[in-house]
């Protein structure tokens, strides 16, 4: 059975305009141990897909369809006794801003004792026991001293390496990860990444990535998941998808990297801007900005249909594989 | 047209230094003994940019980049060195002084809500500067300025109207860019444009700037983090660490040979989408405090290199045979394995 299985899932945000729809049906599945990205744009809905695993969202924002099953169990249905068992313990969450997420007021060893306590029955010695022991596998140094130390006295990359050490405490399956670098120096952001995935590599952990950084995604994560208005477009073997994109969206991210075009040549970019939730237009939520679109594309929202290793949600996609199907 | 301006850089740098005072309160306030600490953000900076080049700050958070760039565009002013804008000191001058300046060298901000005003449509914010810097300018000269620069920018007439919360960050920064193009500017200084702007929102920028460059001839000071970006915008590029420069080079050189420590270990950091990445190379311990830099070479604490040389004496800028300039014992004395 899968870790995390995720089915058509809905997430709505109540509004004065009517609900607008952010996720919009999306499906996946995630194994023990596996490392899956979340990629796309600001308002792609991948934060909330994050979120919504949790069943963390906030009012406006409500899971309006679909199911979350972690371990067999539908975390949209759970109470919040039932939740706070999971949360923390066996999913934890890492956020891009880690001066938010640590409590300014409080020590780092009474954040992370804190955490050991509310779901373990320990000592206070045992539990310091076992921070210090968290801290020195993140690469702190003198963990001992760290735990009298307050996060403002931190620097930026040893505060992330702390949220991960919290992240670890109690040796959770599932690791979300929102961002985790994106505030972070791109040398702090090697480190970071390094580590997050020699961890997970250790420990069996699974991971899920949100990003907007397709280089980040090629480092750590074995399989992509592309996101576009709130929806699904493209998912597969995270080489393959950047390497061979289908999708005429990943396909405009890719090469819109500079990465991908001679120094001083425009850069191939994807025109116009993304929809707003708002006002999605009808069909597929792309066609818009797609150099490939038809009028069936302006009509019928292309649903995700299987093609090679990938998912792909594409009229001319499927198209093109079924004229080569027929050759 | 070459030879004339070649003598002369747009731009020239001068042994730039600045320090911000902190001030202490606690016990100071309570009659004791108050002392005060200097940041110290830039130090000793001298670099020179030439007509039509796209020349690139590059560093960490915290090295000075944004700091020179606000010295140059006089916002800020420097506690010792000097700053030549096609031939004319600059760093001392007077507001009323530094007007005609304004008109000559513009600048772009990251954050594209921060830098339009949320009570001005657009159309307002473009005609702003042109009255401003073209008192003699009838409304019919006006209207049609704006209407070139709104068109060769891609600003729909429909915009014109709306104000800036009506648009999107790529689309606010296409104004902000406008904007500085109003007035015909020879220099424009471009603090981290791209970073805050979505993946495919950030070519278009990037493709918007490339395109002002080629045809209307702007030198660029184009301060980024995002070496990928660097690499694609830049003629030339000067590696920022802790308020010092440790290496210029033209861009091929640095990312074919980059020769400090602390560049290849920065290159080596960039998340690539190719599996044939070069190893990372980590950098040991964390980055000193600018309050109280090294007295030998800022890089000292993490380099992997470093001697006791190092440790007590600054390294200067050194000329190397292929045209770059590196400030590094290491490379000097030649300890570097290539």
């Amino acid at each position: 059975m899968a870790l995390l299985s995720v089915q058509n899932l809905n997430v709505k945000f109540g509004g004065p305009f009517g609900a607008i729809t952010a996720v919009n049906n999306v499906s996946f599945e995630l194994q023990k141990g596996e490392r899956l990205g979340i990629v796309g744009e600001s308002g792609a809905g991948k934060s909330i897909t994050g979120f919504a695993m949790m069943n963390l969202l906030n009012a406006p924002g409500f899971i309006d369809r679909g199911k979350v099953l972690f371990d067999g169990q539908d975390m949209v249905r759970l109470n919040e006794r039932q939740l706070r068992k999971i949360r923390g313990n066996r999913m934890a969450m890492i956020f891009q801003d880690p001066l938010v997420t640590l409590n300014p007021v409080l020590t780092i060893g009474q954040q992370m004792v804190e955490t050991l306590m509310a779901h373990r029955r320990l000592r206070q010695d045992e539990a310091e026991f076992i921070a210090i022991q968290k801290l020195r596998e993140v690469y702190i140094s003198a963990p001992e001293s760290r735990l009298g130390q307050y996060p403002h006295e931190l620097s930026g990359g040893m505060r992330q390496r702390v949220i991960i050490a919290i992240a670890l405490l109690l040796d959770p399956d599932l690791i979300i990860a929102d961002e985790p670098t994106t505030a972070l120096d791109v040398t702090t952001q090697a480190d970071i990444l390094e580590l997050l995935l020699h961890l997970c590599m250790a420990n069996n952990v699974g991971l899920i990535l949100i990003t907007h950084d397709l280089g980040v995604v090629c480092q750590l994560t074995e399989r992509v998941m592309v996101m576009y208005a709130g929806e699904v477009v493209e998912t597969g073997k995270t080489r393959e998808v950047i390497n061979d994109p289908q999708h005429p969206y990943t396909q405009g991210l890719i090469s819109a990297l500079p990465q991908q075009t001679l120094p001083g040549t425009p850069l191939k970019s994807i025109a116009g801007y993304m929809p707003s939730l708002l006002s999605l237009p009808e069909g597929c939520p792309f066609h818009p900005r797609c150099a490939y679109a038809s009028p069936e594309c302006t009509r019928e929202r292309p649903s995700l249909v299987q093609y090679r290793d990938a998912s792909v949600a594409c009229h001319e996609v499927n198209r093109l594989h079924q004229e080569t199907l027929v050759e | 047209m070459n030879d004339v301006v070649q003598n002369r850089p747009l731009v020239d740098v001068k042994n730039l230094h600045m320090q911000f005072e902190l001030h202490h309160r606690g016990p100071g306030s309570l009659g004791l003994r108050s002392r005060k600490n200097y940041v110290h953000a830039v130090n000793d900076v001298s670099f020179s940019i030439d007509q039509g080049e796209a020349f690139c700050l590059v560093g960490e958070s915290g090295c000075g980049k944004s700091t020179i760039a606000r010295l140059i565009t006089g916002l800020e002013r420097p506690t010792s060195g000097e700053i030549h804008f096609d031939g004319q000191r600059v760093d001392q001058l007077s507001r009323g002084e530094q007007r005609p300046l304004r008109k000559r060298m513009q600048m772009i901000f990251q954050n594209p809500y921060a830098s339009l005003n949320p009570r001005m449509t657009v159309d307002e914010a473009l005609v702003e500067p042109l009255k401003h810097h073209f008192p003699d300018y009838s409304p019919q000269d006006i209207q049609q300025r704006k209407t070139d620069i709104m068109r060769s920018v891609g600003i729909d007439q429909t915009w014109s109207d709306r104000y800036p919360d009506a648009f999107s960050g790529g689309q606010r920064q296409r104004i902000a860019i406008a904007r500085a193009l109003t007035v015909d500017p020879e220099f424009m200084i471009a603090d981290e444009p791209i970073s805050a702007l979505d993946a495919s929102i950030q070519a278009q920028i990037l493709n918007l700037m490339l395109e002002a460059r080629a045809e209307r001839g702007i030198t660029y000071l184009f301060i980024a983090h995002d070496l990928n970006v660097v690499q694609h915008f830049a003629t030339r590029v000067a590696v920022l660490y802790l308020g010092s420069i440790c290496e210029i080079s033209s861009t091929r050189t640095l990312f074919e040979r980059p020769k400090h420590p602390y560049t290849r270990a920065l290159l080596s950091a960039i998340p690539q989408l190719k599996d044939d990445k070069p190893k990372y190379i980590r950098l040991r311990g964390e980055r000193p405090t600018p309050l109280a830099p090294p007295t030998g070479c800022p890089f000292e604490s993490r380099c992997h290199f470093a001697t006791n040389r190092c440790r007590h004496e600054r390294p200067r800028p050194m000329r190397q045979p292929d045209g770059s300039t590196v400030a590094c014992h290491a490379v000097e004395e030649d300890r570097l394995d290539d």
